[in-house]
């Protein structure tokens, strides 16, 4: 659905590039997720791939069109929800989705349906000007799906919305991805990226330094250990047991059956600490 | 395409309608029509005040009236005090054998040589009925100044496009939305036209109600959109230049307003230049739209002149955008 | 001191910003239209057509008469187009008109009609005596066409014998008029110098609404008019600065600039506080403006008295741009009332106070606004 070869992006077009020699693919129906701190080159990307900024030297096609040379017709497979909401904020909720649906050539969905869905019922004839910044998000979320379209680009769908309100769209997006919409994801929150994508891939200052599935990712940079916390005569213990060692396994089932457990943990590596560990710069 | 330029006209024209600035700039032409209705019959009539005592000489004040607005005074000092307020009234006030002329000193030569023949036309008892002149009209009814006025309206009310149109993108700026419409199928020209067409309905519709309040019905409507429409494209320009290049509206009604500056300068090099000097004022596209309105307000000239000021409106529009193109295109992504 | 470390801040955040220069930008346009556009003093020449439909011996006295009062006491042959026509006359040019003299009525009417002057020819009726017909457009107002009806009613040397002996007696004889470029000086500085205060001082404010400046503040010690006065202090530099601008490089040293800085500061504080007060009543910047500009359409109208004196209606007089604009006018007159311009002055700053206070309640009041 997405393929990129050679992205070479400078917004100043000299040597200093935001994006450099960027190389990858996202299959169809795939969730891919774009994981880096402010600033790596992720915007910049997903700038280029929905023809937001200028390609300007490399090869990228989306959704079967060269992007060196954007048909208007392409945007009819796209939808894109921005980081930062973008709605008309002297129309309502309603209107701007009707608006926004006309622009298209293809069937949309109803309006309504898409606010019902995020969670705006009976804000639909409210004027967005008076929404709170979630409200905002959700609205350019619902808009992004307005289309039907087959190809998604998701910039931070999840950033300052509550937790009910994540999971809601956490669904969604795994409800429209089961439909066979392929999802690029851009985001700095490793929660999100481990539990709906399929592959990620790390970028930093412009490089991409590795792509691959989070569970293979963890497996490989994880430990196998389990981080046991229990009650012993009136303190607090806490231990770590070996999953492979058959020692520590049989310690493990004895204070099981034995004592009060507080808390158990599987020490798998997080994705942030496995990008740490291959890129040597946190998410943040 | 056509449906999306529709789509965003439409869109804007919902939004315009419920705000102010919007309906003001509807409304306030239509309301500065009516005001050049009703000041221009006292502006044409402009010939001099008189101050005379009242009773003195009822047939005097009589006859004058026919020829000069008169006010009546109780006696000579309220008559001085008249005179030396701050306006030009000449007082005509009896002395030993006839009358005298009172002035503050600092009144036109002009007013003051009217107020001397009214006094030597009565003096020698020159009456209206033994005229022996006879005047013949050509029916023409709009004085020049409201027709000047009315010329500087349907330019004014081009500017006023054009703010509404810098609003309108700013509108887009502020809430980020031109990136939205760059991930739809709508091209740039599509999003382009689409913006200006709110500008162009509310030119045109003001620009023909103002001419038909202000009693010009019978002149060519059609020649007169034609005007309109050029003209607006410049504002249109500049319009979607600064609504792009602006962070607030303050900044975006200041660009603007700085375009007031070559109109004003071309309506005063228009009416006041003689002849040939006028050469110096050609570059203004709001030269030629005052010189074609006022072709069209006098019901002079011909369609030929008429294409000719507007080719060359738009030849200078083109111009202005092959200039500002990179920046609009710019400003768009 | 707070007072001024607070404008000094006001100042320099102000220079940073676009619109304190568009003010200082504009006041130099105006200047160059003064100085380049605008002549010393307006040519006023009329045009007339005049065809003498009289005996050789008539026509030649007519137009002897009228040779005298030519540039150069000689008159040219020439060719005049209209409609498509092209017709000979004589012209002959005076100071106040150029005269076209031409050989038929049809040539009159025709050129009349399309050059939109006044045409008159001049015959013999049936009692052998003259008889003059004019040509006018239509608009011309009742009492103006009285007056031309009955100006050939009397012979043209007595009328003129007797203007000139008419006995004017003026009330002061120290009046210098002032040339058309100088004359056009007040409605200028009025605009651009003080009535501007409104407009910027609206934009400051929802600039610094916007920023949440305001809010701010009411949670300092120091006092919301404070902030308030500062800003205005900020605008009056800015009315003095164009105000000055154009007036200078014209005017020179020849008038009183104690009473111009008067003026300028007390008509600036005015306008300054109006916008103020008009701010406050919105919280939307486009609302205000279009309050103000209709403040400002209004304020217009008394430039239309100012050059046109014949029309004074007295409601005109109310309005405040109306002493605004015969202030200014004094100060640059030579020999001016100055007592005027001082009065003026005093009304101007009496009502900014009012206005002032009445904004300072107000913001004070609602904060959030």
């Amino acid at each position: 659905m997405i393929k990129v070869e050679g992205l070479y992006h400078s917004y100043l077009k000299n040597d200093n590039f935001a994006v450099r020699d960027v190389n990858f693919e996202v299959a169809e129906g795939e969730i891919f997720g774009f994981l880096g701190p402010s600033g790596a080159g992720k915007s910049t990307t997903q700038g280029i791939l929905t023809g937001l900024l200028q390609l300007q030297k490399g090869n990228v096609s989306v959704a079967g069109y060269d992007i060196k040379n954007i048909s208007r017709k392409m945007f009819n497979k796209i939808g894109m929800s921005f980081e930062q909401s973008n709605v008309y904020s002297k129309m309502t909720a309603k209107e701007n989705l009707s608006f926004y649906s006309k622009l298209f050539d293809v069937e949309t969905r109803d309006p309504i349906e898409l606010i019902e869905l995020v969670g705006l019922k009976g804000k639909e004839n409210i004027r967005t000007g008076e929404f709170s910044k979630g409200m905002k998000h959700r609205l350019t979320f619902a808009r992004s799906m307005i289309n039907n379209p087959s190809m998604w680009f998701l910039d931070e769908p999840t950033t300052g919305l509550d937790p009910a309100i994540t999971a809601t769209i956490k669904d969604i997006i795994k409800e429209q991805n089961n439909k066979g919409v392929t999802v690029f994801l851009t985001t700095h929150n490793m929660f999100i990226a481990d539990e709906l994508c399929n592959r990620v891939g790390f970028i930093v200052d412009g490089v991409i330094k590795l792509i691959d599935s989070p569970k293979k990712l963890k497996l490989q940079y994880g430990e196998k250990l389990v981080e046991v916390e229990y009650a012993q005569n009136g303190n607090i213990k806490k231990e770590s047991f070996s999953t492979i060692m058959q020692e520590d396994r049989d310690l493990l089932n004895q204070i099981i059956a034995d004592k009060e457990i507080l808390t158990m943990h599987t020490k798998e590596a997080t994705l942030e600490e496995i990008f740490i560990k291959v890129t040597g710069r946190g998410l943040a | 395409m056509l449906k999306r330029i529709w789509t965003i006209f439409i869109r804007d024209l919902t939004v315009n309608m419920r705000e102010f600035m919007t309906l003001f700039m509807m409304v306030i032409p239509l309301l500065l029509a009516v005001g050049i209705n009703f000041l221009s019959p006292g502006i044409n009539d402009t010939s001099v005040n008189l101050a005379l005592i009242e009773n003195e000489n009822p047939e005097q004040a009589a006859y004058f009236d026919d020829f000069a607005h008169i006010e009546l005074f109780s006696d000579k000092q309220r008559v001085e005090d008249r005179v030396r307020s701050r306006d030009d009234v000449i007082g005509i006030l009896p002395k030993d054998n006839g009358y005298f002329i009172m002035t503050q000193g600092n009144e036109p030569e002009s007013v003051l040589e009217y107020a001397k023949l009214l006094n030597v036309l009565y003096e020698s008892d020159v009456q209206l009925e033994d005229a022996r002149s006879e005047i013949i009209e050509f029916g023409r009814t709009v004085p020049p100044l409201k027709k000047m006025l009315v010329n500087i309206l349907l330019l004014l009310i081009s500017m006023l496009a054009g703010m509404l149109i810098a609003l309108n993108i700013l509108e887009e700026k502020v809430d980020r939305t031109v990136s939205a419409i760059n991930v739809t199928p709508t091209s740039r020209s599509a999003f382009i036209l689409g913006k200006s067409l709110t500008g162009m309905a509310i030119a045109l519709f003001s620009s023909i109600a103002c001419l038909l309040i202000t009693g010009f019905y019978n002149i060519n409507l059609g020649q007169a959109a034609l005007v309109v429409f050029s003209t607006t494209i410049l504002s249109l320009l500049i319009g979607f230049i600064q609504g792009l290049n602006s962070d607030d509206v303050m900044e975006a009604a200041g660009s603007v307003k700085l375009l007031f500056l070559p109109m004003a300068g071309s309506i005063a090099g228009y009416e006041f230049v003689k002849g040939n000097w006028q050469i110096f004022f050609y570059w203004s596209p709001f030269y030629w739209a005052y010189k074609a309105n006022d072709m069209i307000l006098s019901k002079s000239g011909s369609w030929p002149q008429l294409i000719l000021f507007i080719g060359i409106i738009l030849v200078i529009c083109g111009a202005v955008y092959a200039l500002l193109a990179p920046r609009i295109v710019k400003g768009l992504q | 001191m707070k007072l001024l470390s607070s404008f000094k801040k006001e100042l320099i955040l102000a220079s940073r910003g676009f619109y304190f220069y568009v003010e200082l930008v504009f006041a130099l346009v105006l200047l160059a239209v003064l100085l380049f556009a605008i002549p010393q003093n307006f040519s006023s020449t009329s045009t007339e057509y005049l065809f003498f439909n009289l005996p050789q011996e008539g026509k030649g006295i007519f137009i002897n008469n009228i040779l005298k009062d030519d540039l150069d006491t000689k008159s040219e042959m020439v060719e005049v187009e209209a409609s498509g026509k092209t017709f000979n006359a004589e012209l002959i040019v005076t100071d106040e008109s150029e005269i076209y003299i031409v050989d038929s009525e049809e040539a009159v009417r025709t050129l009349a009609d399309s050059e939109k002057v006044i045409g008159a020819v001049i015959e013999l009726d049936d009692n052998n005596q003259l008889h003059y017909k004019y040509y006018l457009q239509g608009y011309e107002s009742t009492r103006l066409k009285n007056l031309i009806f009955i100006l050939q009613n009397e012979s043209t040397d007595v009328l003129e014998e007797r203007f000139e002996n008419q006995d004017v007696r003026p009330l002061s004889t120290d009046y210098e008029p002032l040339t058309d470029r100088e004359n056009t000086i007040p409605p200028l500085i009025a605009f651009s110098g003080s009535l501007m205060g409104m407009f910027i001082m609206a934009s400051y404010i929802f600039l610094d609404k916007k920023e949440g400046v305001i809010e701010a503040y009411a949670v300092t010690a120091s006092s919301v008019w404070r902030y308030l006065m500062s800003k205005i202090f900020v605008v009056l530099l800015t009315s003095v600065v164009s105000g000055l601008i154009i007036i200078m490089p014209v005017m020179g040293f020849r008038i009183n600039y104690g009473l111009l800085l008067l003026l300028l500061l007390t008509t600036g504080f005015f306008a300054s506080s109006l916008g103020l007060l008009i701010a406050s009543f919105y919280d939307n910047l486009v609302k205000a403006f279009g309050v103000i500009y209709l403040l400002v359409f209004l304020l217009m109208v008394p430039s239309i008295a100012y050059f046109i004196p014949g029309w004074d209606p007295v409601w005109i007089k109310i309005i405040p741009s109306y002493p605004l604009l015969q202030g200014f006018k004094e100060i640059i007159l030579p020999n001016g009332n100055i007592a005027y311009p001082l009065i003026t002055s005093a009304g101007f700053l009496a009502v900014g106070i009012i206005l002032f206070t009445i904004t300072n309640t107000r913001f004070k009041k609602t904060l959030s606004v």
